[in-house]
């Protein structure tokens, strides 16, 4: 039964971001901007960083905005798996649109006789994958934090900080920064020989907290229609 | 009888507020009653509705439902919940909003396309809606629809938030219909709306709240007490008593006396049965005696200091 529950709420997260005709033909267009892109460059592009913040921004601010939560919330539904569900819909759609785009990229270059072998096509998606999971667990946080739509934009005003502050904050704080805000695993940086097993630990301990951290402060939200 | 609800000493202050929005409220709600709130804008009646869902966190205080805490999974289970300023995921469509929240609510999905339709019926939702996007719907039949949810799973606690709100007539009458069956079914209502009539037909009691805090409780099945104003008319004719002589003997105060109907002040329900009585017994032909204004009016005025 709970997985029923969860299947729901994913389905219609994917419904709900993905049916907005803004915001689904932006996706569209930005896909197909990139498979375009690909065959002027000569390379895949990767389409992940927009895609992510196009469909994953508001995942749960917006649903606090709108005032759909309350609601929800009285039902026999557990607020951590509300929380998951929103960060697996989010990634899953986005993974999907990625993996498309990735493909498409790669079938453009191949029949312009610039084929990309396999391997890094399957490596671009599996990083794609890494990142779009790692953002979204991030704006999932912020978004718990935040109403509407402005866990976008606290990203995108984190991510300009090291670029601006890596003189002052030294440029190793930066990086941890960036992989805060970013996390991803690269496939020939992390799966080479030998295994960077700390690349991984870091990657998911990441994710994980920034899970938990959605969790905790979904528990401690209060919700109410009261004026007060 | 068990109590349903059972409030003891709720407190619950706002961050940046100056003065609570619950002042240590009490209050006893027994199993199966039809319990309704009143009281002015920003009284705290949301606020004490809020908490009582779990929704928000007391600052002091205990609340048991059904001898649970309020966020505990299976009282959720057995709750349900019409919020006044209902919110919907407007893409959905109707009968899918429905299907969503059977499905939230942990109900068997074999029964879910039966017990969908006869919600929406029972809500009186046109069948020609039931698949138009919920943006499409008009306050009535969002009220409706809010309805609908609330009911799903026959929730043994029910709290309702001004239900009636933006509904046209034949939906109040529904509604009204809905509120009668569920309380023969012995389902525990919080009954929150300013319209005092609706209160006053299907409550058992009513609590007054102002500032924060419960004033007063009105029992609506117990025969009334304190001094109050009848309005009596009857048909025009001769009659050679003296309506204040009559209403003296039986204790009662004429305050106006015109040719055709009077204002008197009575004590109690007692008294209102005696006048009647002795009116009758000298001969008027009376056709209405009502109340100046319903019991909760008066409670309403009351607690205003009107």
């Amino acid at each position: 039964m709970s997985f029923a529950v969860l299947r729901a709420l994913i389905v219609a997260t994917w419904r709900e971001r993905l049916l907005r005709p803004l915001f689904g033909g932006l996706c569209l267009v930005f896909c197909f901007s990139e498979i375009s892109a690909a065959r002027l460059t000569h390379e895949l592009q990767d389409p992940v960083l927009i895609l992510t913040l196009l469909i994953g921004a508001g995942s749960v601010g917006k649903d606090v905005s709108s005032g759909v939560l309350p609601l929800l919330f009285t039902r026999p539904l557990v607020r951590s798996r509300y929380v998951l569900a929103k960060w697996l819909a989010v990634g899953s759609a986005v993974t999907v649109l990625t993996a498309l785009t990735l493909l498409g990229e790669a079938l453009v270059l191949a029949r312009a006789d610039l084929g990309v072998p396999r391997a890094e096509v399957t490596a671009a998606i599996f990083q794609s994958a890494s990142t779009v999971f790692g953002i979204s667990s991030v704006l999932v946080f912020f978004s718990v934090l935040l109403s509407s739509f402005a866990d976008a934009l606290l990203w995108i005003g984190l991510s300009v900080v090291p670029q601006i502050g890596h003189r002052f904050v030294g440029q190793r704080i930066a990086e941890e920064w960036q992989a805060f805000l970013y996390p991803s695993l690269e496939w020939s940086a992390t799966f080479d020989h030998p295994v960077a097993w700390f690349r991984v630990f870091s990657y998911f301990s990441t994710v994980t907290l920034c899970l938990c951290l959605a969790v905790l402060a979904v528990n401690r939200k209060e919700l109410s229609y009261a004026s007060g | 009888m068990s109590p349903g609800i059972e409030v003891q000493g709720l407190t619950k202050s706002y961050a940046r507020a100056k003065s609570p929005a619950l002042a240590g409220v009490s209050l006893e709600v027994h199993e199966g009653e039809v319990f309704g709130l009143v009281g002015p804008n920003g009284a705290g009646k949301t606020t004490f509705m809020g908490c009582l869902l779990g929704l928000l966190f007391p600052t002091a205080g205990s609340i048991r439902v059904g001898g649970r805490a309020p966020d505990d999974l299976e009282l959720r289970r057995a709750t349900g919940y019409l919020p006044e300023r209902l919110q919907f995921d407007r893409w959905m469509t109707g009968r899918g909003f429905l299907d969503f929240h059977h499905c939230l609510a942990g109900l068997r999905p074999s029964q879910r396309a039966g017990e969908v339709t006869a919600l929406l019926e029972r809500v009186g939702l046109e069948p020609a809606h039931w698949q138009s996007p919920i943006k499409k719907y008009s306050r009535g039949m969002l009220q409706r629809l809010g309805m609908a949810q609330a009911l799903l799973g026959e929730p043994r606690f029910l709290f309702l938030d001004e239900p009636a709100s933006g509904v046209d007539p034949a939906g109040v009458l529904a509604f009204r219909e809905i509120l009668t069956d569920l309380k023969q079914r012995g389902t525990t209502v919080i009954l929150n709306s300013h319209q005092l009539d609706q209160l006053e037909r299907v409550c058992d009691r009513v609590a007054y709240i102002e500032g924060g805090a419960i004033k007063q409780i009105e029992n609506l099945r117990q025969g009334e007490v304190g001094r109050r104003v009848l309005v009596v008319r009857w048909l025009a004719t001769d009659v050679a008593t003296a309506f204040e002589a009559i209403a003296s003997q039986v204790g009662a105060r004429a305050l106006e006396v015109a040719p055709e109907r009077a204002r008197v002040a009575i004590a109690d329900d007692a008294q209102a049965a005696a006048l009647l009585r002795a009116l009758h017994a000298a001969g008027y032909p009376v056709v209405e005696a009502a109340p100046e204004s319903g019991r909760l009016e008066r409670l309403f005025r009351k607690g205003e200091g009107a």
